[in-house]
C-alpha cells in the first residue's frame, strides 16, 4: 500500500493570514481615497484574492475531513505518522485496535520505537549500516527508510501494549511539504497473522498432499482420450520399469501396456462407466518392461467439460499382483477344502459354537445319517446323538474352552434317520463360519471297526480256548469218569444179577448228580467266556469276576502245582466295565503268569514255591486296584516297553498269537483304567491294574 | 483176596472205582495223592496199582517209576484225562501195564485185569 504525502496541516495559520489580508485591505481603502479609480480595480483584485483564499481554506478543510475519514475507516490497518523527532502525530483507529494504545496516549508523547522488538530494530539498523554506511539509532531507522524512498513492504513484528506480538507488513513513506522538504514519516502496517496462518496451512496441506502422492503405493495419474498420461511422480518407473519421461513425451500410452486379451473388458468397463456414474474400478494385467506380467487395479473417474465431452480421466493405479496371488491361493485352498468337505468319506458338520445348531453338513453326512441337508441344517446336533461318550457324565462341550484345542471323543452312539444306532468317533475343532464362532466336527463311522474289534477279541479268545482245550477236556473228563465208573458198576451188578445195596445205589446216584452239576458248571463258564461280547458297560464286581475266571483255570493251576493266593478286598467298589471283557483280561494275565512259571526252570528240591498272588484293594473308594503277581521267569527290561504291542510274543511259534496283552491294554483303556508292569528277570512279574470306581455311575 | 491200589485226587472217582472193582472181586485200597499212595503200597504191597497221572504234588509217572523200582513185578496201570499219545508212550516206556483215558472204558479195564490176573496167577 502506497501512502500519498498529505498537505501540511496549516489550519492554525489561516486566521493570521486573514488578519493580514484585512490589514492590507484597510491600507488599500486609504489609497482608494487617493486614487479611486485605481482603487476600484485593486479592490476587485483583493476580493478575488480573498475569495480564492476562502476557497483554498474550504478545500483544505475538506481534505482534512477526508483524511480523517480515511485514517479512521482503516480499522485493521495501523497508520502512524511521526515528525523528524520521531514524535507521533497521527495514530489512527486501526493502530488503536491493533496495538491496544489509545491515540491520546501516544500522540505527541512517544516515538514508534515502542511498537517494535528491540532485537528486530537492531538487526535493521545493522543492515542499514552495512548497506549505506549510515549510523542511525532507534526510530531514525524509519526516517532513513523514508529518506531512501524504499517502496518495498517489510515484515515486522509488532509489540502490543500487553506485550503480545503479531506479524505485520509495513510500508514506510516519507512526509514532505510542497517544496519537497522531509518533515516526517508515515508507517502503514497490516496485521498478517491470519494470512500467515492460512499460508502455513496451505503449505502444510500442500506438503501433506505431496507426501501422500509420494508415499501411497498408488500411481496417481491424469489420462486423456488418446491414452496418454500425466503423472505426478516417478513411481510409474518402479511399477512398469519404463522411464516416466516416455509417458510425459507421449512416446507410448498406458493402453499399450495392457495385455491384448484384457483390453476388451477394459474398454467395456469404460463405456459402461461413461453411461452411468463415470467412476469405475478395473483390474487387468500389464506387461512390464522386463516382460513380467503384473495385475493392476485402476480406480478412475471420468471428468467432463460443461458440454458433456470427456475432458480427462483422473485416478490411480495399484499393483495388486500379490493380492491377486493371495486371492487365487485362497480360492484354491477354499476349493480344496470345499472338495474335501464334499467328497470326503466322513460326515462333516459345521456347528454353531454356542447353540450346537447345524450350520452346514457334508454330502457324506447326508448319506450316513440318512437326512437331506435341508433337514440337518438348523437342527440341533445333539438330536443326532449325544456329543458325549456313553460313559462320560460330563458333557464335553460344556467342560471345554475352545481356545484352539480340538477335542476327540471315542465311540459315541448316534442315530440314523429311523433311529438305527451306530457308533462314531468324533473330532471337533473350533473355527469360524460366516463370522460366527463355530465348530467343525468330523464324525467317522466306526461301527465296522468296533465289529472288527469284537471279531479280533473273539478270535483271540478262541485262540486261548484252543490252547486251553486239553485242560478243559481234562476238567470235563473228571466228572464224566466218575459218572461212567459209577454207572458201569450198577450195570455190572444188574447184568450179573447181583444185589445192589441201597447205600451203594444212593452214593452212586448222588455222585452222578453232583458230577453232572460240576460238568455243566464248567460248560457254563466256557459259554460265558466264549460269548460274543457287547460293549455295554455296567457295574462289575472285580472280585466275583476273578473267582469266575479261576473256576475255569484254577483246577489246572493246582494240577501244575501252582499255588494261587487270593488277597481280595471284599469291600472294594465295583468298576464300570464289561464283565466278559474283564474276564478276558484276568484270564490272559493269569495264563501268562502260569506260562511264566512253567518256563521258570528250577529243581523240585529247591523247594521254591510256584505262586500266583491275586490282590484287590480299594483306594479311597475312588479307585480299585488289582495286582496279579507270579514267581515266573520275569521280563527282561528291554522288552517291557514292547509287551503291550500287538503281535509281540516270547512264546514259541504256534503257541500264541501275541494279541493277548495288546488286547488287554485296549480293554483296560476302554474302562479308563491303567495297567503297569514291574518285572525282574528271574524275579517274577507283577501287573498292576487301576480302575476308577464305578460306584457313583448311574 | 486180590488187592488193588487206586491213586486219584478225585474223591468221587475213588469211591466209584471202589464200588466197581469191589464188584470185580477186589479188595480196593484208595489214596488221594501220591505220597499217601506210596505209603499204602509199601504197607500192603498190592500186586496191581491203578494211578491217575495229573495230580497236585507228585504225579502218576513218578509213582510208576518208584513202584517199578521198589517192586518191578507190580503191575501199574495209568489213567489220564489228557488223552495224549505222548503220555501213553511215556507210560509204556516206564513199563506201565496199561494206559487208559478218562472217562474209563470199564470193559477194557475188565479185560486188562483178567490178562494181568492170568499173568501173575491170581
Amino acid at each position: 500500500m502506497q501512502a500519498r504525502p498529505l498537505p501540511k496541516p496549516s489550519k492554525n495559520d489561516s486566521p493570521a493570514l486573514i488578519k493580514a489580508l484585512i490589514k492590507e485591505n484597510a491600507i488599500l481603502r486609504k489609497e482608494i481615497r487617493v486614487a479611486r479609480e485605481a482603487a476600484e480595480i485593486t479592490a476587485s483584485l483583493v476580493v478575488k484574492q480573498f475569495e480564492e483564499t476562502e476557497r483554498v481554506l474550504q478545500k483544505l478543510q475538506d481534505a482534512n475531513a477526508q483524511r480523517k475519514a480515511v485514517l479512521d475507516s482503516a480499522t485493521q490497518i495501523a497508520i502512524i505518522a511521526a515528525d523528524l523527532n520521531g514524535t507521533i502525530s497521527v495514530f489512527n483507529t486501526g493502530a488503536e485496535n491493533l496495538l491496544r494504545y489509545r491515540a491520546e496516549e501516544v500522540i505527541g508523547k512517544t516515538t514508534p520505537e515502542i511498537f517494535f522488538l528491540k532485537s528486530e530494530l537492531e538487526r535493521h539498523l545493522e543492515a542499514i549500516k552495512v548497506d549505506s554506511g549510515r549510523d542511525v539509532k532507534g526510530y531514525e531507522i524509519f526516517l532513513e527508510y523514508a529518506r531512501q524512498g524504499r517502496k518495498e513492504q517489510q515484515e515486522w513484528t509488532y509489540l502490543r501494549r500487553d506485550g503480545t506480538r503479531f506479524p505485520a507488513v509495513l510500508s514506510i513513506s516519507a512526509l514532505r511539504d510542497p517544496e519537497g522538504v522531509l518533515y516526517g514519516f508515515l508507517c502503514i502496517a497490516m496485521d498478517v497473522t491470519e494470512k500467515k496462518r492460512s499460508e502455513k496451512a496451505l503449505a502444510e496441506s500442500e506438503a501433506n498432499y505431496r507426501f501422500l502422492i509420494d508415499n501411497i503405493p498408488n500411481v496417481v495419474f491424469r489420462g486423456y482420450a488418446d491414452g496418454s498420461l500425466d503423472l505426478y511422480d516417478d513411481k510409474i518407473e518402479i511399477m512398469t520399469g519404463y522411464q516416466k519421461g516416455l509417458f510425459d513425451s507421449r512416446q507410448f500410452t498406458w493402453f499399450d501396456l495392457i495385455l491384448e486379451e484384457d483390453r476388451p473388458h477394459v474398454r467395456q468397463k469404460f463405456i459402461d462407466a461413461l453411461k452411468s456414474n463415470k467412476s469405475y474400478i478395473r483390474e487387468y494385467r500389464i506387461r512390464r518392461k522386463d516382460g513380467e506380467i503384473i495385475w493392476i487395479e485402476a480406480c478412475s473417474k471420468i471428468v467432463c467439460d460443461e458440454d458433456g465431452n470427456i475432458d480427462f480421466v483422473t485416478g490411480s493405479f495399484l499393483d495388486v499382483t500379490e493380492r491377486k496371488r493371495a486371492e487365487n491361493a485362497l480360492y484354491e485352498s477354499e476349493q480344496k477344502y470345499r472338495s474335501l468337505f464334499i467328497s470326503g468319506p466322513n460326515p462333516i458338520f459345521v456347528l454353531d459354537r454356542e447353540t450346537m445348531t447345524i450350520l452346514d453338513a457334508s454330502p457324506s453326512a447326508e448319506e450316513t445319517y440318512g437326512y437331506y441337508k435341508d433337514e440337518l441344517v438348523g437342527r440341533n446336533f445333539e438330536e443326532l446323538g449325544t456329543f458325549e461318550s456313553e460313559d462320560e457324565t460330563l458333557s464335553l462341550m460344556e467342560s471345554r474352552n475352545w481356545n484352539d484345542s480340538c477335542i476327540f471323543s471315542q465311540r459315541i452312539k448316534h442315530f440314523r434317520q429311523g433311529g438305527e444306532p451306530f457308533y462314531v468317533e468324533v473330532k471337533a475343532c473350533p473355527t469360524s463360519y460366516q463370522g460366527r464362532p463355530a465348530i467343525i466336527l468330523a464324525a467317522s463311522d466306526i461301527t465296522e471297526i468296533i465289529e472288527k474289534d469284537a471279531q479280533l477279541f473273539q478270535a483271540s479268545k478262541m485262540t486261548t480256548l484252543g490252547e486251553m482245550s486239553a485242560g478243559i477236556a481234562h476238567e470235563l473228563n473228571q466228572p464224566l469218569n466218575a459218572i461212567k465208573i459209577g454207572s458201569d458198576f450198577l450195570k455190572k451188578q444188574i447184568e450179573q444179577s447181583r444185589p445192589i445195596l441201597s447205600s451203594e445205589l444212593h452214593e452212586v446216584v448222588s455222585a452222578v448228580s453232583t458230577q453232572v452239576n460240576r460238568a455243566s458248571e464248567i460248560i457254563q463258564s466256557l459259554r460265558e467266556f466264549g460269548r460274543k461280547p457287547d460293549f455295554r458297560k455296567e457295574k462289575v464286581d472285580v472280585n466275583a469276576t476273578i473267582k469266575d475266571v479261576m473256576k475255569i483255570i484254577g483246577q489246572q493251576l493246582s494240577l501244575q502245582n501252582i499255588k494261587v493266593v487270593y488277597d481280595l478286598d471284599e469291600t472294594s467298589p465295583p468298576i464300570l466295565a464289561n464283565k466278559n471283557r474283564l474276564e478276558q483280561v484276568i484270564f490272559n494275565l493269569v495264563t501268562n503268569a502260569r506260562d511264566a512259571i512253567e518256563n521258570h526252570v528250577h529243581f523240585p528240591q529247591d523247594s521254591v514255591e510256584d505262586i500266583i498272588v491275586i490282590s484287590t484293594w480299594s483306594e479311597q473308594r475312588t479307585h480299585l486296584n488289582m495286582t496279579i503277581s507270579d514267581t515266573g521267569t520275569g521280563i527282561p527290561e528291554k522288552n517291557i516297553p514292547k509287551i503291550f504291542e500287538p503281535f509281540y510274543t516270547t512264546k514259541e511259534v504256534g503257541k500264541g498269537m501275541g494279541l493277548g496283552l495288546s488286547i488287554i491294554y485296549g480293554i483296560i483303556r476302554d474302562f479308563e483304567g491303567t495297567i503297569n508292569v514291574e518285572s525282574k528277570p528271574g524275579g517274577g512279574t507283577r501287573f498292576h491294574l487301576r480302575f476308577p470306581s464305578g460306584e457313583k455311575a448311574g | 483176596m486180590k488187592k488193588i491200589l487206586i491213586i486219584d485226587d478225585e474223591k468221587t472217582t475213588l469211591q466209584m472205582m471202589k464200588f466197581f472193582l469191589g464188584a470185580c472181586g477186589y479188595e480196593v485200597l484208595t489214596a488221594e495223592n501220591a505220597d499217601l499212595g506210596l505209603e499204602i503200597f509199601e504197607k500192603e504191597l498190592p500186586p496191581i496199582v491203578l494211578t491217575d497221572i495229573k495230580m497236585p504234588g507228585r504225579d502218576g509217572f513218578s509213582i510208576l517209576k518208584m513202584i517199578k523200582s521198589m517192586r518191578p513185578e507190580t503191575e501199574v496201570m495209568v489213567v489220564t484225562g489228557h488223552g495224549d499219545k505222548d503220555l501213553k508212550q511215556k507210560a509204556l516206556d516206564l513199563e506201565a501195564a496199561e494206559f487208559f483215558n478218562k472217562p474209563l472204558n470199564t470193559d477194557a479195564l475188565d479185560a486188562a485185569l483178567k490178562k494181568i490176573e492170568k499173568k501173575i496167577g491170581i
